[in-house]
């Protein structure tokens, strides 16, 4: 328990910094922006206590927001990509639920059931804070092409990461 | 009373959801305004020396550029010496000080963070109120104009880049006088390009004109470069030109900048006030 929970703060630090320090150096043509750090939210233990879910997300977007003089825009798409992960998490249940020692990774749960956790949660925050930034629906698809585009590369990186950082055996 | 308590430990998951929401966006819509909220951006205390330690470690992937870059100033520093230039009259020209009296004065500071691929982008300086750094300096480098200072701690001072949604730069042509202002949007424009409100069409404008800014600004110096003209194109049904300017500044490659103190600025900004009170 004490060690799960060290091992979530790392990661949040980890996290939180290669965000700020490689990931908002990254451009390419303005279209892709990598957020990789919802991986913090994405990979919580499942009986993390909800509240607290809501809580961390907030202290992580606003952590990102201090770093890039965004105000709360971090905040705002991060507490509400958490506060979809329960409902989310219910709706792509596998038939004989979730045990309290699982946690949400590819090797327990297997590619597609990842894949749809994942997917869903980072489009739906790509997709929240895009909009929250221009604040209009004005040029609405190219914005969804950023969006789009982006959930693509923050997906493929978060794939990347599980592969290299997750032991095989837990 | 019992009610109301039952209710809000009923709710409380979306009472904490909808107040941290809130929250963020209250955030948010404070970042908009010219005046921040205080706390939350990268001249604070904790950001701040984060990114000055990170820059001390990229810094030396630059050196060669950099080195370069003053090379070439002091050269044309060097050029604008009285020394160089042979005199025609023998009795040398004598400067009254009370005639020239100093109206900018310009600080060196060290770029600690910037970022040029968001709608809204700003930079970090390392030099904050302790060295005399006010909130709506100018910032300009060698190669042409950057930003303004928008908010100020006791090191660390952050600017608005020219590259930001929000920023509204008075420029000019410099052949034609003509006075105009400077946008940029990021869904548009990339980091080197900016467009030109307010040009009016009978101008016979040519590709590769100056675009300095002009003198209606009380806060950057006139006649700092700020780029050329690339491409223009008359609008159909319109008196105006859209032009494109290709900036002078790389944004990508900033890492020593000029700060500009206007000295008469407060003199100037008191004065209109006043004016328009009346």
């Amino acid at each position: 328990m004490i060690n799960e929970v060290i091992k979530n703060i790392l990661r949040f630090i980890f996290l939180v910094f290669f965000q700020v320090l490689i990931l908002n150096n990254i451009q390419l043509s303005g279209y892709l922006n990598p957020f990789l750090y919802v991986l913090f939210i994405l990979m919580l233990p499942f009986e993390t206590p909800k509240w607290l879910v809501l809580i961390l997300a907030f202290v992580l977007g606003i952590s990102i927001d201090m770093f890039s003089n965004t105000g709360g825009l971090h905040a705002a798409a991060s507490v509400f990509m958490a506060f979809l992960r329960e409902p989310i998490l219910k709706l792509i249940a596998p038939r004989d639920g979730y045990d309290v020692v699982q946690k949400p990774t590819i090797q327990q749960f297997g590619f597609g059931w990842f894949f749809s956790y994942a997917g869903i949660l980072v489009f739906i925050h790509h997709f929240f804070l895009f909009y929250l930034e221009v604040f209009h629906f004005a040029n609405f698809f190219s914005t969804f092409f950023r969006v789009i585009l982006s959930s693509f590369f923050t997906l493929t990186l978060i794939f990347i990461s599980q592969f290299f950082f997750s032991n095989p055996k837990s | 009373m019992r009610n109301l308590i039952l209710f809000l430990s009923r709710n409380y998951y979306i009472i904490l959801f909808l107040s941290l929401e809130s929250l963020s966006i209250f955030f948010l819509i404070q970042n908009n305004h010219f005046q921040r909220s205080h706390f939350l951006n990268s001249s604070n205390v904790i950001a701040g020396n984060i990114y000055e330690t990170y820059s001390g470690i990229t810094d030396y992937f630059g050196l060669k550029t950099t080195n370069k870059k003053l090379a070439d100033e002091n050269v044309m520093l060097r050029n604008s010496l009285r020394q160089t230039v042979s005199s025609e009259i023998s009795s040398p020209i004598t400067v009254n000080n009370n005639l020239y009296r100093q109206k900018y004065i310009y600080m060196v500071a060290k770029v600690v963070n910037n970022s040029t691929n968001r709608r809204k982008n700003y930079l970090t300086l390392n030099i904050g109120s302790k060295q005399g750094v006010k909130k709506e300096m100018g910032v300009i480098a060698s190669d042409g104009i950057v930003g303004i200072v928008v908010d100020v701690s006791e090191n660390f001072c952050s600017v608005m880049s020219v590259l930001h949604a929000d920023n509204r730069v008075p420029v000019t042509i410099k052949r034609f006088g003509e006075n105009s202002i400077l946008v940029w949007n990021g869904n548009e424009d990339d980091e080197w390009h900016a467009k030109m409100k307010l040009i009016p069409s009978h101008l016979q404008l040519v590709k590769g004109d100056t675009v300095v800014t002009s003198s209606n600004s009380s806060i950057h110096p006139a006649g700092i470069m700020v780029g050329t003209i690339e491409s223009f194109e008359k609008i159909a049904g319109n008196t105006f030109y859209n032009v494109t300017v290709k900036l002078s500044t790389d944004f990508n490659r900033l890492s020593y900048v000029n700060i500009v103190n206007n000295l008469m600025k407060d003199e100037q900004t008191t004065l209109e006030k006043t004016s328009q009170h009346d």
